[in-house]
């Protein structure tokens, strides 16, 4: 045997464990929800083709399903925009040299790190119309609303707590912020430039790609929204707090409509698709990399 | 070149011997011997206490009929979920613990009808567990789809010492709504603008609400399994129940359960804070556990008549059991006397064989830290009112719950919400 077949041979050897999860765990039921997606299935009994019955519901007819998308978009508008904001400005904060910035450092990050069941038990307590938030409210004077049961303020209540995970985006950024060589605030400084000009002219342009890719994260995550909603509010008070991901779970796994589950995880994808790539058009008026020459 | 591609064939080839090779075959109902006893696999969900009651009545059966056995599946959590993937993977249990959803397997054709067998073995429905009530809630179009195992009915939990510290006799089936409005309005103590201690507290759980309007009159579906929710009747019901917390103030709102961390009623009763909860046998257990507490248990008052929900759980039979027959004599021996003495003497449930209900072990409650008038439960099992379950049970749910949640808040009014229940029943339902 060559030395070149041979090691195409173990080249696909090697790589086959992943190929297989690929194929058998990814696509594979991903190409078959496709084909749900046009059936009526009920998990049990041989799927019955109905065509584009299922996209034709879903648009025209079911009430919630609209709910569900304005509610995502809703929360997905306020928490992104919002997230990076913050995160933006813990890092930028966190990057002062202080003492026992380590500590800080650690502290805003750990609630990245505590899985969202727990977050959003503690939320739960902590938005109780008489606990945590209103207590402070009150202090200056304000009627807190009752949060989670109150069909205007859950989503903003959900995009609060959002914000007290921004320590994952905040790390990425802090990095970045370390990453910007010195020399450039040495010639500003020279060039007589404030503390404001430096962070607009060259920290966050620098920063951009980092933000770049937080936005896809956040947007990604965002539209994916499950484990709050189905914890913490189960969708109510009357869906004012449903997301297409529990709304789709809820069809798949609870009234057994396995088809109309799947037309509606495909209209999520190219939802996600069609914003990632308006995000992705839209990078090259503001995400600069090191190696490009702006025109 | 050439080469590249006798490759790429090989590693394709070699990627589906390993997907095969997941594959196990099946081990087929004719690869079993004569002489082995036949296999079978019952689900149930439950505390972590449940299963040991099962076992020992399983045990009862083999020792009687050795040529079966049965495999106890213990499913904690995610128990409809869990089920549906063994039937879809084609490992389906021979018996299946199931409760309202039973429908939603039934007309998929999951489950087997079992009136053949009924008829078979001679068992007298009526005799062991009523008319009405479970066996009623288990059939569709005629046919009896689940025996029912445990049988729980509604009943009204009362705190004694706060009925004696308030002066008033303790509750009966008697009641109607007008006593029990007094003695909850007797029972709320405030202080300022805090309430120390509630009258009577419920929520947004089905049984809660739906004993008022059958109490009342009204009705969820009627007998032909259509809506039948819009009528003066539900309206009223439902308007009382929500009064109790905003018109009478005597009981808590959800935002009172949020304030409390809690979105149950029986923790509040066990710490000595609500003078009259509704909810199921199985209460009785964790009361055990609040030695202090002195407290009884009652059927459910009545308005227009006598209404309780019966919710308890089922057997049923997998159509894609190689064994249906063996499967329902243990369904049939679980469901006897003898079956279901072990709910009753572990203390798991209530049984919903009416003569173990009846029975003196049953009412037997020397093991209790304070006296429980037993007789409730076979009158409570005598007032079940018809279980409005049809296979879209799940998302009648979800009807109720978005429908009345802002009712329930205080934030809407009864009639319109009722009215778009109805019509969303229909629409579902059609």
């Amino acid at each position: 045997m060559k030395l070149r077949a041979k090691e195409t041979l173990w080249f696909y050897l090697l790589v086959s464990p992943w190929l297989v999860g690929f194929i058998g765990l990814t696509l594979g039921p991903m190409l078959y929800s496709f084909y749900l997606g046009f059936t009526d299935w009920d998990l049990f009994n041989a799927p019955r083709w109905v065509g584009l019955d299922n996209f034709v519901r879903l648009f025209t007819q079911d009430r919630i399903f609209g709910k569900a998308l304005l509610n995502t978009f809703y929360y997905a508008g306020l928490s992104i925009p919002l997230g990076l904001t913050a995160s933006l400005a813990v890092a930028w904060l966190l990057n002062k040299p202080l003492a026992g910035m380590r500590i800080f450092r650690t502290l805003y990050y750990i609630p990245a790190l505590v899985p969202a069941v727990a977050t959003s038990l503690i939320f739960q307590r902590l938005l109780a119309p008489n606990s945590g938030l209103n207590q402070l409210l009150a202090l200056v004077g304000i009627q807190g609303p009752a949060w989670l049961l109150d069909p205007l303020w859950v989503k903003p209540a959900l995009v609060l707590m959002s914000l007290w995970g921004v320590g994952g985006g905040t790390v990425l950024l802090l990095a970045g912020m370390q990453g910007v060589p010195v020399e450039f605030y040495e010639a500003a400084a020279m060039d007589g430039a404030n503390q404001t000009q430096m962070f607009f002219k060259i920290t966050l342009p620098m920063l951009s790609p980092v933000l770049f890719f937080n936005l896809i994260t956040g947007l990604i995550g965002a539209m994916q929204t499950f484990t709050q909603v189905y914890i913490m509010t189960g969708g109510g008070p009357n869906n004012a707090s449903l997301m297409i991901v529990p709304y789709l779970f809820d069809n798949a796994f609870r009234f057994y409509h396995m088809g109309y589950a799947s037309a509606i995880a495909w209209v999520l994808f190219v939802l996600i698709l069609l914003l990632t790539l308006l995000v992705f058009r839209s990078s090259s008026a503001w995400v600069y990399y090191e190696s490009e020459v702006k025109r | 070149m050439k080469n590249k591609v006798v490759y790429a064939f090989v590693a394709i080839v070699l990627l589906a011997g390993l997907v095969l090779s997941a594959c196990t075959p099946k081990p087929t109902a004719a690869a079993e011997q004569k002489n082995e006893p036949v296999q079978l696999k019952m689900t149930i969900w439950g505390s972590s206490s449940d299963p040991e009651v099962y076992r020992k009545r399983l045990d009862l059966f083999e020792a009687k009929n050795p040529t079966i056995k049965v495999e106890l599946v213990y499913i904690p959590s995610d128990y409809a979920q869990k089920v549906q993937t063994m039937i879809a993977g084609g490992t389906s249990p021979d018996i299946i613990q199931l409760a309202e959803d039973v429908h939603g397997y039934s007309s998929k054709g999951q489950i087997l009808p079992l009136n053949d067998y009924v008829t078979k073995y001679n068992v007298n429905l009526n005799e062991r567990f009523g008319t009405g009530g479970l066996v009623a809630a288990y059939s569709r179009d005629g046919k009896l789809y689940a025996m029912p195992d445990r049988g729980g009915a509604l009943i009204l939990y009362y705190n004694k010492a706060m009925f004696d510290a308030a002066g008033l006799s303790y509750p009966t089936k008697d009641w109607t709504w007008t006593e029990f409005l007094d003695a909850a309005q007797k029972l709320t103590i405030r202080e300022g603008d805090q309430v120390k201690q509630y009258g009577f507290a419920a929520g947004d759980w089905w049984p809660w609400w739906m004993s008022f309007i059958y109490q009342n009159g009204g009705q969820v579906l009627d007998a032909n399994g259509k809506p039948a929710l819009d009528t003066p009747e539900t309206v009223e019901a439902l308007q009382f129940y929500v009064d109790l917390v905003y018109k009478y103030k005597v009981a808590p709102s959800p935002t009172d359960y949020a304030n409390l961390g809690t979105n149950s009623p029986d923790p509040l009763f066990a710490q000595g804070k609500v003078a009259m909860i509704t909810t199921g046998f199985w209460n009785v257990g964790s009361l055990q556990q609040v030695p202090d507490l002195k407290w009884d248990i009652a059927p459910l008052f009545k308005q227009k008549k006598s209404a309780t929900v019966m919710f308890g759980s089922g057997l049923a039979i997998s159509k894609d059991s190689k064994h249906p027959e063996e499967a329902f004599k243990v369904i049939e021996f679980l469901t006897s006397e003898e079956g279901q003495m072990p709910i009753v003497e572990m203390k798991q449930d209530m049984p919903a064989n009416l003569k173990v209900l009846a029975s003196d072990t049953f009412k037997n409650t020397a093991w209790s830290a304070t006296p429980i008038r037993m007789e409730t439960m076979l009158e409570s099992a005598q007032m079940a009112l018809p279980l409005p379950i049809a296979p879209q049970w799940n998302e009648m749910q979800k009807v109720f719950g978005d429908n009345l949640a802002e009712v329930f808040l205080g934030k809407a009014e009864v009639a319109p919400a009722v009215k778009s229940i109805q019509q969303e029943l229909e629409q579902l339902l059609k």
